[in-house]
């Protein structure tokens, strides 16, 4: 056990309903806790509402290869939940003994969400999973829209830490770096890279939080990096959605810290 | 019979060869130009001569002549000369077969291109190596690949974004799921549980189950559409990488090429690798391996040695400096195994397999000697298993093809490689021994139509003519080579007579350079430890002394027993039926006489004259063979009305070891003749030479050794003036005494009597005429011959009697 006043390690959380998406993640998880030098903790979440539309009359699933719909029950929905558990368990305990991480597994029913919120503490980087339907990914995006305005000491070091994130995940990955912002506060996030020495290859105006989600959808990122939803205000569901790829979340950006402590 | 003269005792003049110091002009050889290696071989020497200049196959030449005859140096002299006046042949390279990597590429280039060809490729290789990844790097590169797959990426996401956009409107939620996305009814943006659905209206939640089957296909739809869209998008970036490499590549290759324009296998090899480099170009994009962790610093720039590059390496197996003017190359292979002459493939352990590759294929003297000459030792290539059979093979198809012998025996199986066979222009030299050409032209059909020509180097030469000039220079030539002092006149004077005695002939000298050299370095030896500037004569009979002491402690344990009387050999007094023979021991580098007692005794028989060497199979065929002719002599001459009645046994005394040859036949016969005619043989003297069967004395081999043998146990014993030998008057041409006989016989203390046939011998040996038929037909009476014929008759006679007597007796006894 720690001593009570010794920092305690960030974690990585990487969350994921399934397998797939889990996997799809790991190697992002990994070079976070690189980064940070965290620790990885995977989180199953047996989601209830995909349990209980599975027990609709004509609940259907469309593989991930796009095979035809497929009838499903609730059980047989949980046993896939339960085979996915495991197999996350295996492949990340593998996964983090060969790049020589600490690591812990646990499962939840909930939502992915809500379970991940409840986990995270100060510190700690969420991380949900999203399989890719296409291989390559495009460039690591920074949702930047959070930032309150450039006289928020605050706030700007929280954008210098989400934009450096970015920037190192990119680099890490070997992508460009993009950021979607508020167009409003275009000005104060390139000021704000050009003082950290962060280089994007592109920054990109969004007007509002419906814009941003159009532009996200559209875009085949290999990564997102979200800040609180702030100017942007986007949950952070919306955006895991529009962004089908790994989205990583600081705990404090949804509001979770402290949470889990 | 004529043989009443008697023969005189040769002067000393006559036991040593006439070649006198002041008959020489000159001081030293110094002065002298030194003659070729191959004095007295003309017949060989043009023989090999035809072979260098003769253009058409299969005039190989096979050199034959006996050990230190100097054929391998002529051989060597007389191919540079040919050699030096012919072109560098090409250079020879296998290169990577890229369509069927196991069949090899030959590429016979000219002198020096091979090297320029390797560094060339290495230079490519080490290029692309640096310019492809750069090229991938490249700003260009990244846009236009960032192009395709935003393309191909965002038409799927635009149409997945679209898809959960209409998704959202159709009240519909999709959910990942283990088993991938499901799709529910939702309502502001929650998923409807059953029971909320069941609650809806009908209609609705027939609408609601529209919008999920409509949403469910066109996900089907959208997701089914990736693969295609993958292989689609892997084909435009595989065409964009095609087309970068290819920019690459030509660029850099088309440096290469203009290097090697005038050679069109080349620029055809080129156009392959630039192919497949292009089509392979992700191997110059591979991660590095491991790290160096030796500390030490290593060059960065040879990606050439890579294994994924390997492909590209030119493996040269002949290279010929073009700005060496030697000529073609002359290839001597001291160790001609079939790997060795044909070359071979090399393998390398891999997971416990054994693989193989076109860079591991070696040359061969073949290959190395091809546009020139090889020089090879017959018993050497004909006792290493298969490489007779490889250089025939290859001979007669004009072509090196390259196998193993485990692979011809299939005594393995793993990969191997059937490189192109390189087409063979050499001339291929045989040296070897005489015995060697003849067997090969009894058993081998195929050796007379490769090797059509054979040098044979002659084991000696005339005196005749101005050969001593020559020799002179010769014995100069071989101590110049040496790094000798020059010879005086003294000293070659002595070195023509060591090389009669060489050859047993005072007419013939040695052409055995390397035992002349041999004894030439020995005395040099003994010249400069007596701080002399030239080698002289004193020098040449030092060596020759140490040389014979060296190796006579045999001979003077013979010589021993004799003295010490141990084995019975009599130099003086007189015995009826017993004479001193001569034999030669050969102990391979010496030779040196002895003495061997022989004697005969005789008594009425049936005619039978008993060889107890043979008969106890201590007789060789040839020893046999005088025996039976000393048989026919003493049948034809004596007492030929009636028949042989005689019983005689003839033996080399205290002779525990084989006997053959005939040199002894004579004394043998003059033993018996000694026994019928109850004449003492004087035992001053011994007797060599072979009979006929008319009783005339033939020449043998080794006399000067046996006369010499024989006056060192006479010598020994003290010389009476009456002791001397008997030797063939043929052999009186052969005589090249040691000094030391020629001095007692010019004092009058030693003989040598050359004679003509056994009678003159017998006379000689018991100091009576031997006595000739008269008109009458008869023998004079009392003389040797009529004392045989006696004693002959007499045996024959008791023959007859006893015979009548017996059959009387057996009359007597049926009565």
């Amino acid at each position: 056990m720690s001593p009570p006043d010794a920092p305690r390690r960030a974690r990585i959380i990487l969350g994921a309903t399934c397998y797939a998406d889990a996997e799809s993640a790991l190697h992002v998880a990994v070079m976070l806790a690189h980064e940070t030098g965290g620790e990885i903790h995977g989180l199953m979440v047996t989601d209830e509402t995909v349990l209980e539309a599975s027990a609709h009359p004509h609940a259907r699933t469309v593989s991930w290869t796009g095979q035809g719909a497929r009838a499903v029950s609730a059980e047989r929905m949980l046993e896939a939940f339960r085979a996915d558990a495991r197999a996350f368990e295996r492949r990340l305990a593998e996964t983090a003994r060969r790049a020589a991480l600490d690591f812990a597994f646990r499962e939840a029913r909930g939502q992915l969400i809500g379970a991940l919120e409840a986990a995270a503490g100060r510190g700690d980087l969420l991380l949900f999973g999203a399989r890719r339907a296409t291989p390559t990914g495009q460039g690591v995006v920074v949702i930047a829209g959070a930032v309150a305005g450039p006289d928020d000491v605050a706030a700007d070091a929280d954008m210098a830490a989400l934009l450096g994130l970015g920037a190192r995940l990119a680099a890490g990955l070997g992508q460009p770096l993009v950021i979607l912002v508020p167009e409003a506060m275009r000005a104060s996030v390139e000021a704000a890279c050009a003082q950290a020495g962060i280089t994007p290859a592109r920054v990109i105006g969004v007007a509002d939080r419906a814009a941003l989600l159009a532009r996200l959808g559209r875009m085949a990122p290999a990564a997102v990096v979200a800040g609180p939803g702030g100017a942007t205000g986007a949950r952070p569901e919306v955006v895991i959605e529009a962004a089908r790829c790994p989205v990583i979340i600081p705990a404090e950006a949804i509001g979770a810290a402290g949470a889990a402590g | 019979m004529t043989n009443e003269s008697v023969p005189q005792p040769l002067s000393a003049d006559e036991l040593r060869p006439a070649v006198r110091p002041e008959s020489l002009d000159f001081e030293t050889t110094e002065a002298l130009e030194p003659a070729e290696s191959w004095l007295g071989q003309d017949r060989a020497v043009d023989a090999i001569r035809l072979a260098t200049e003769i253009g058409h196959d299969d005039f190989n030449v096979f050199v034959m002549g006996t050990p230190g005859s100097g054929r391998r140096a002529a051989v060597r002299r007389l191919l540079e000369e040919a050699a030096a006046g012919r072109e560098r042949p090409n250079d020879l390279v296998y290169v990577n077969n890229f369509d069927t990597p196991e069949k090899p590429t030959a590429i016979s280039l000219p002198p020096g291109v091979a090297d320029r060809l390797r560094r060339a490729m290495e230079e490519l290789i080490d290029d692309l190596a640096n310019a492809i990844p750069a090229l991938f790097e490249s700003e260009d590169y990244k846009t236009r690949r960032s192009a395709i797959d935003q393309e191909f990426s965002e038409g799927h996401e635009e149409a997945m974004s679209e898809l959960f956009e209409k998704a959202r409107e159709r009240n519909v939620a999709i959910m990942r799921t283990p088993m991938g996305f499901s799709v529910a009814p939702a309502r502001d943006g929650k998923v409807l549980s059953p029971e909320e659905y069941r609650q809806l209206p009908e209609d609705e939640r027939e609408e609601i189950d529209n919008a999920i089957e409509e949403t469910q296909q066109e996900l089907a739809d959208i997701l089914g559409q990736v693969p295609d869209q993958q292989k689609e998008h892997r084909r435009r970036v595989e065409g964009l990488n095609y087309e970068m490499a290819e920019s690459g590549v030509t660029r850099s290759i088309a440096r290469v090429e203009a290097q090697f324009e005038e050679y069109e296998k080349v620029l055809a090899y080129l156009e392959r690798v630039k192919r497949d480099l292009i089509e392979n170009a992700e191997i110059f994009l591979q991660e590095q391996g491991e790290q160096n962790q030796s500390g030490f610093p290593v060059a960065t720039s040879r990606h050439y040695q890579k294994p994924q590059f390997q492909k590209y390496t030119v493996n040269v197996l002949v290279s010929n400096d073009p700005e060496n003017h030697d000529g073609a190359p002359v290839i001597e292979e001291d160790l001609p195994t079939l790997a060795n002459l044909i070359g071979r493939i090399e393998y390398a352990s891999q997971m416990g397999a054994l693989v193989t590759n076109f860079t591991m294929i070696r040359p061969g003297a073949l290959h190395r000697a091809n546009g020139g000459f090889l020089v090879l030792d017959t018993r050497q290539v004909l006792t290493e298993p298969f490489a007779w059979d490889a250089l025939k093979r290859s001979l007669r198809s004009g072509e090196i093809t390259i196998y193993s012998p485990s692979e011809r025996l299939s005594l393995i199986s793993t990969v191997s490689l059937d490189p192109d066979p390189v087409a063979l222009d050499v001339r291929v030299i045989l040296v070897g021994e005489r015995l060697h050409y003849y067997l090969l032209s009894a058993y081998d059909p195929d050796f007379a139509h490769h090797f059509k020509i054979a040098a044979d180097f002659s084991d000696h030469m005339s005196v005749e003519g101005d050969a001593a000039t020559g020799y002179a220079r010769l014995m100069g030539g071989l101590a110049r080579e040496a790094g000798l002092a020059p010879l005086d006149r003294g000293a070659v004077a002595r070195m023509f007579h060591e090389s009669m005695r060489m050859t047993g002939d005072a007419e013939r000298l040695s052409l055995n350079v390397d035992t002349l050299s041999d004894i030439l370095r020995e005395a040099g030896f003994h010249g400069r430890k007596r701080g002399a500037e030239v080698i002289g004569a004193d020098d040449i009979d030092t060596a020759m002394s140490e040389r014979e002491r060296r190796a006579s402690r045999i001979r003077e344990l013979g010589q021993e027993a004799i003295t010490r009387d141990i084995v019975l050999i009599d130099t003086d007094g007189a015995r009826t039926g017993q004479i001193n023979a001569l034999s030669v021991l050969d102990l391979g580098n010496y030779r040196f006489g002895r003495p061997s007692r022989v004697t005969a005794r005789a008594r009425m028989g049936a005619g039978k004259v008993v060889d107890i060497e043979r008969e106890t199979e201590l007789g060789g065929p040839i020893h046999s063979k005088g025996m039976l002719i000393l048989q026919g002599y003493l049948a034809t001459t004596y007492a030929t009305e009636a028949p042989m009645s005689l019983w005689a046994s003839i033996v080399f005394e205290q002779s525990y070891g084989g006997v053959d040859g005939d040199s002894a036949s004579a004394a043998e016969l003059v033993a018996l003749l000694s026994s019928l005619a109850d004449a003492p043989l004087d035992q001053s003297f011994a007797m060599t030479g072979s009979v006929n069967q008319f009783g005339d004395v033939q020449a043998i081999g080794g006399v000067n050794e046996k006369i010499e043998g024989f006056f060192d146990i006479c010598d020994a014993r003290g010389l009476t003036g009456r002791q001397g030998v008997l030797i063939p008057r043929a052999n009186v041409t052969h005589l090249a005494l040691r000094a030391r006989v020629a001095e007692a016989v010019e004092a009058g203390s030693f003989r040598v009597i050359p004679v003509d046939s056994v009678l003159q011998a017998l006379s000689i040996l018991t100091g009576e005429p031997a006595g000739t038929r008269g008109d009458d037909g008869a023998f004079p009476e009392g003389s040797l011959n009529a004392r045989i014929e006696a004693q002959l008759q007499a045996y024959a006679s008791a023959r007859k009697a006893y015979g009548a007597a017996q059959a009387a007796t057996s009359g007597g006894g049926r009565s």
